[in-house]
């Protein structure tokens, strides 16, 4: 019995002497890339943090690094947690900001508003969604909308369906099964992708559009990362994700047919091409266009939005919350590109900046 | 012959001799059959020749012996290949990821937390999730190890009627509780309920409620075997009841007590599925347990495996390491400290 | 004299006084902690009730048939009917696989080996046991799934005819028969440590009785160790099974999430109520919370009435065994 105490009180120590050497800070490498804008940027001191979409968590990290780099004294904590998971330890207040992919309903709106009064939500960023699939020697795969959502309907079957071949002339293309992946858990992207399948499908695809969806066929994975995962392992898989981790794992991505009959990437000019194009609401939660008419127009785009307290109840924290969100919607959108993310079209970009200046702290 | 038994018997049973040039014959028959059709694969050789083999030798010791010492022979090849085949997935388990940890490790690993790493960056580490486990498996010790052990001094020396049946038999039923809903419960309960949020101390509150059954039956067994000669000895001499089971009991069962105690918080420190629950995860250090979302080791190397980037899958190889290492290091000396119990 | 007898008894009376207290204070204690345990089985069944009634109030008995989980949806439409076949068939299936290699793996260890190898080899068995769920997961997801496939698809291939070993789109991996088998070997320790617990806890004197009679040490087996173990090694595969029902993290991680009923254990799909609690959990809005709750609440009585089953039974065979019925 004795000796178990000792056991966990030099347990104990070990933790505590362990506390001291351990370390948060990971920049030793030197952000590569996106440092390179000279502005300066408006800087208080203080610890803010925040929590919510992963779709968006690549690049608010390296915006975190940029801002920190040139703001000593401030710190900006952000987890990836999942959008849902966002807003309630938002309107929990457990946090200072929330980033979400779709924007609140009604009633977390309502719940929100009766916690902290009026509720900022900001878009900060887009983002296109990549058709990825593993297909051993093809490597450039052309899908028209309607292909697209009959593979994911389950009605198309197999890589040489004649639809297939239809949008990919000279193309030799194997008998392979088509073994859809989708997400198993809601999300920002699912919402965003069977948008798009809704709106320009809406006969083939008939499963409706949200973070959720009856899936026709296919197998699930959690998060993007499952799904990419998933279809990285198996042979004439395909999925849909973050362009980010497409690219990451070298995955083939399709080119996507759009209303101007041009098959087209994800690129970041493609898909701010295509953000473009949405109707901007007075309360900015604007919704994408997934018919974009733009030569080069991407139509599976989509936008991420952050949510911020209309009043800050903690005035030093708000001030450091509306440098950062500041950064982020103007010098910061330029780091969008090399990490797969698209920068908001300017119009939009002008007014999350004025919605961020009408924070109060 | 058929009722002889072998066992009287002897005279006709097939030598050790004959047994190998079987087993040497069923491996030869299959590198044939390997070199005629297309089979291939060191598993399916294995497999291949075991078959043979047993079939072989059933049939030698059918002919030689007769049919009783035939089906026994292959049963008990059969009982043995069992053993065998249970240990091939514990050494699998091992070699794999002790050789994928060794890999994937790296000095850094254990000294920094995951802030601010980018998905495609190899850096980071498990830190903060060290921090964070030994923080919880501490609360949950803190809370279980007085209430089993009170709880196991009641069954062993007070209890008497329903109530201690009733006590045992759900402290056993609660062995059996799914990790998963032991999260709910303090989800439901703490978290949503009273609204104190994810933290340390809920996940250590849920490792507290499967640690509590673990300590109890392993307590209750050790309080058992120390001798009532001993209890008596010491009421003799006049120490009233509670002190003979402070200084009297509780020290001659020490080395067990302390063997139970260990193997379960080797036991919660690998659990994942509460921590999702009630410690949320977080990715920067984070040392105060009561003050928000915090990881675990289990809960990082869940995280991590998820991902589809190798970076992040190595470090969920390098997380698991270095828990097996923990938990092993825990349960031999559970072992170790049992060989020096002198009641067992 | 006269003096000195109401002083120590004043001193005894005094001392008695005490040693009540301490008895009744540390006998309270002990008490209260007995009593703290079945209050936390009840706060459990309590708490998980009150938190997945609006659940139920939303979803209605539809719950318990429908197969779809979309409760953030509106309206909401979820139930529990194809998580619970998930959890109730992979578990099946792994038992399936794992009660002839534990039940054997015991019988070898305590009637076979010698003693010294026995106890080592309960030793091994049991560092089974105590590997993280993680570590299983991760391993049966980047070691055991690939190995899996050959074998899935020549069962597929060869003897597809059964609807079981049937994937009616060729492909293989993250299957339910996947899950099943990192299942197996993370219940493997359970049901062979109790089996060799009961099976050691036959007298002596069957098996020499046995040998007496001139059997051979597999009809010893057979004859006088196996019959009064049987009772227990039952207990043993649905402690085993209670354990498989529960287990969350190595499911969730080797399963590919989908709500589908059907017995295709080789096709890639299928879900547990557990593991989908560990999937959905971050991105669940407030009625999925609920709805997810109400899930493990069924989890909950479901391995509750296993649990309470195995260990009645178990009792009776260990009762029987020491001739206490």
């Amino acid at each position: 019995m004795r000796r178990g105490l000792w056991l966990v009180a030099v347990v104990t120590a070990l933790a505590l002497v362990g506390a001291a050497c351990g370390s948060d800070n990971n920049n030793k490498k030197s952000s590569s890339g996106s440092a390179t804008t000279t502005a300066a940027v408006a800087c208080d001191p203080g610890t803010i943090s925040g929590a919510g979409s992963t779709f968006v968590q690549n690049l608010v990290q390296q915006w975190i690094k940029d801002f920190e780099g040139k703001c000593s004294g401030a710190t900006v904590n952000y987890q990836g947690v999942g959008s849902g998971a966002g807003i309630q330890q938002f309107t929990a207040g457990t946090i200072d900001f929330g980033a979400t992919d779709v924007a609140m309903s009604a009633t977390e709106t309502q719940a929100a508003v009766a916690k902290g009064g009026q509720v900022q939500t900001i878009p900060w960023s887009g983002g296109g969604i990549a058709v990825e699939y593993n297909l051993s020697g093809v490597s450039n795969l052309k899908l028209s909308a309607e292909t697209v959502a009959g593979i994911f309907a389950g009605k198309i079957k197999s890589w040489n369906d004649p639809t297939i071949k239809n949008d990919n002339a000279g193309v030799t293309l194997p008998s392979t099964g088509i073994q859809v992946v989708h997400r198993s858990d809601g999300s920002g992207t699912t919402a965003a992708f069977t948008g798009y399948l809704t709106a320009v499908a809406p006969t083939v695809w008939t499963a409706g559009a949200a973070k959720d969806v009856p899936w026709p066929t296919g197998q699930g994975a959690k998060g993007s990362d499952g799904v990419t995962a998933a279809v990285k392992q198996t042979p004439g898989a395909i999925g849909y994700s973050e362009v980010s981790f497409a690219k990451g794992n070298s995955l083939g991505i399709a080119s996507i047919k759009n209303a101007a009959g041009n098959f087209v990437q994800p690129d970041a000019k493609n898909v701010t091409a295509a953000l473009g194009e949405a109707q901007i609401p007075p309360d900015l939660t604007v919704k994408p266009n997934y018919k974009p008419t733009g030569a080069d127009a991407y139509p599976i785009s989509t936008f991420t939005f952050v949510l911020a307290f209309q009043k800050q109840p903690n005035v030093a924290k708000g001030k450091l919350l509306k440098d950062f969100l500041s950064y982020a919607v103007t010098s910061g959108q330029s780091a969008a590109d090399s990490l797969y993310y698209a920068p908001l079209p300017s119009d939009l970009a002008t007014k999350a900046k004025a919605a961020v200046e009408t924070i109060q702290a | 012959m058929a009722l002889v038994g072998p066992v009287a018997l002897r005279r006709r049973s097939v030598s050790r001799a004959l047994l190998g040039l079987v087993g040497a014959g069923a491996i030869g028959l299959t590198a044939l059959l390997f070199t005629a059709t297309p089979f291939q694969g060191v598993l399916d050789f294995v497999l291949v020749a075991y078959l043979l083999y047993v079939v072989a030798q059933t049939a030698v010791s059918y002919a030689v012996e007769g049919a009783r010492s035939a089906r026994n022979r292959l049963a008990l090849t059969l009982l043995v290949s069992a053993l065998f085949l249970a240990l091939v997935p514990l050494a699998a388990v091992l070699i794999y990821t002790v050789q994928r940890g060794v890999q994937a490790i790296s000095p850094g690993f254990l000294t920094h937390s995951m802030n601010g790493v980018g998905p495609l960056e190899d850096a980071g580490g498990a830190y903060h999730a060290i921090v964070g486990t030994l923080e919880q498996v501490v609360i949950a010790s803190v809370i279980s190890i007085p209430l089993g052990l009170l709880a196991a001094v009641y069954i062993v020396e007070y209890g008497r009627g329903r109530l201690v049946y009733w006590i045992r038999f759900f402290v056993d039923v609660m062995t059996g509780l799914p990790s998963i809903v032991a999260g709910l419960f303090i989800f439901a309960f703490w978290v949503l309920g009273l609204h104190k949020g994810f933290s340390g101390f809920a996940a250590g509150m849920a490792l507290a409620i499967l640690m509590i059954p673990i300590v109890v039956r392993a307590s209750e067994e050790m309080l058992k075997l120390v001798p009532n000669d001993l209890r008596e000895a010491s009421y003799a001499l006049g120490v009233p009841r509670w002190r003979t089971i402070v200084s009297v009991v509780f020290p001659a069962a020490s080395a067990g007590l302390t063997t139970g105690i260990i193997l379960a918080v080797a036991r919660v420190t690998g659990e994942t599925a509460p921590l999702l629950l009630t410690a949320f995860g977080f990715d920067a250090i984070r040392t105060n347990p009561f003050s928000g979302p915090q990881s675990g080791l289990p809960l990082f190397v869940f995280s991590q495996a998820g991902s589809a980037f190798d970076v992040a899958v190595n470090r969920a190889w390098a997380g698991a390491l270095t828990l097996i290492a923990i938990v092993l290091v825990l349960t031999v000396l559970a072992r170790v400290l049992t060989r020096r119990n002198v009641l067992a | 004299m006269t003096v000195a007898a109401p002083a120590s008894e004043r001193l005894a009376s005094r001392s008695t006084r005490e040693v009540r207290r301490g008895d009744r204070i540390f006998r309270g204690l002990s008490v209260g902690s007995g009593l703290a345990i079945l209050a936390i089985i009840v706060a459990i069944a309590v708490f998980l009730v009150w938190k997945a009634l609006p659940a139920f109030h939303t979803s209605g008995l539809r719950f318990f048939t429908q197969t779809a989980w979309f409760p953030d949806a509106r309206p909401a439409r979820f139930g529990v009917a194809a998580l619970a076949f998930g959890t109730v068939l992979s578990s099946v299936v792994a038992l399936v696989l794992v009660v002839p290699v534990a039940i054997g793996a015991a019988l070898t260890l305590t009637e076979l080996a010698p003693r010294r190898l026995g106890v080592f080899g309960g030793y091994v068995v049991d560092v089974l046991a105590v590997v993280p769920s993680v570590v299983y997961g991760l391993w049966g997801v980047y070691y055991l799934v690939p190995k899996l496939i050959p074998m899935q698809r020549w069962l597929d291939h060869n003897a597809g005819f059964v609807p079981l070993f049937q994937s009616r789109n060729d492909t293989f991996g993250r299957s339910v028969f996947a899950a099943s088998a990192v299942l197996a070997i993370m219940v493997l320790p359970i049901i062979a440590a109790i089996s060799r617990e009961v099976f050691r806890q036959v007298p002596q004197a069957n098996r020499e009785a046995a040998l007496a009679l001139g059997a051979t040490r597999w009809e010893t087996i057979r004859m006088a160790v196996l019959p009064p173990s049987r009772s227990g090694v039952v207990g043993a595969v649905m402690l085993g099974f209670g354990r498989a029902l529960g287990e969350t993290i190595a499911v969730a991680l080797v399963l590919a999430a989908s709500f589908n009923v059907n017995f295709h254990v080789f096709e890639p799909g299928g879900n547990t109520i557990a593991a989908n609690i560990a999937t959905k959990f971050g991105e669940s809005g407030v009625t999925g919370r609920e709805a997810l709750i109400a899930s493990g609440l069924v989890l909950f009585v479901i391995t509750l009435g296993v649990n309470m089953a195995a260990r009645g039974v178990v009792y009776r065979s260990t009762r029987i065994a020491e001739g206490k019925v």
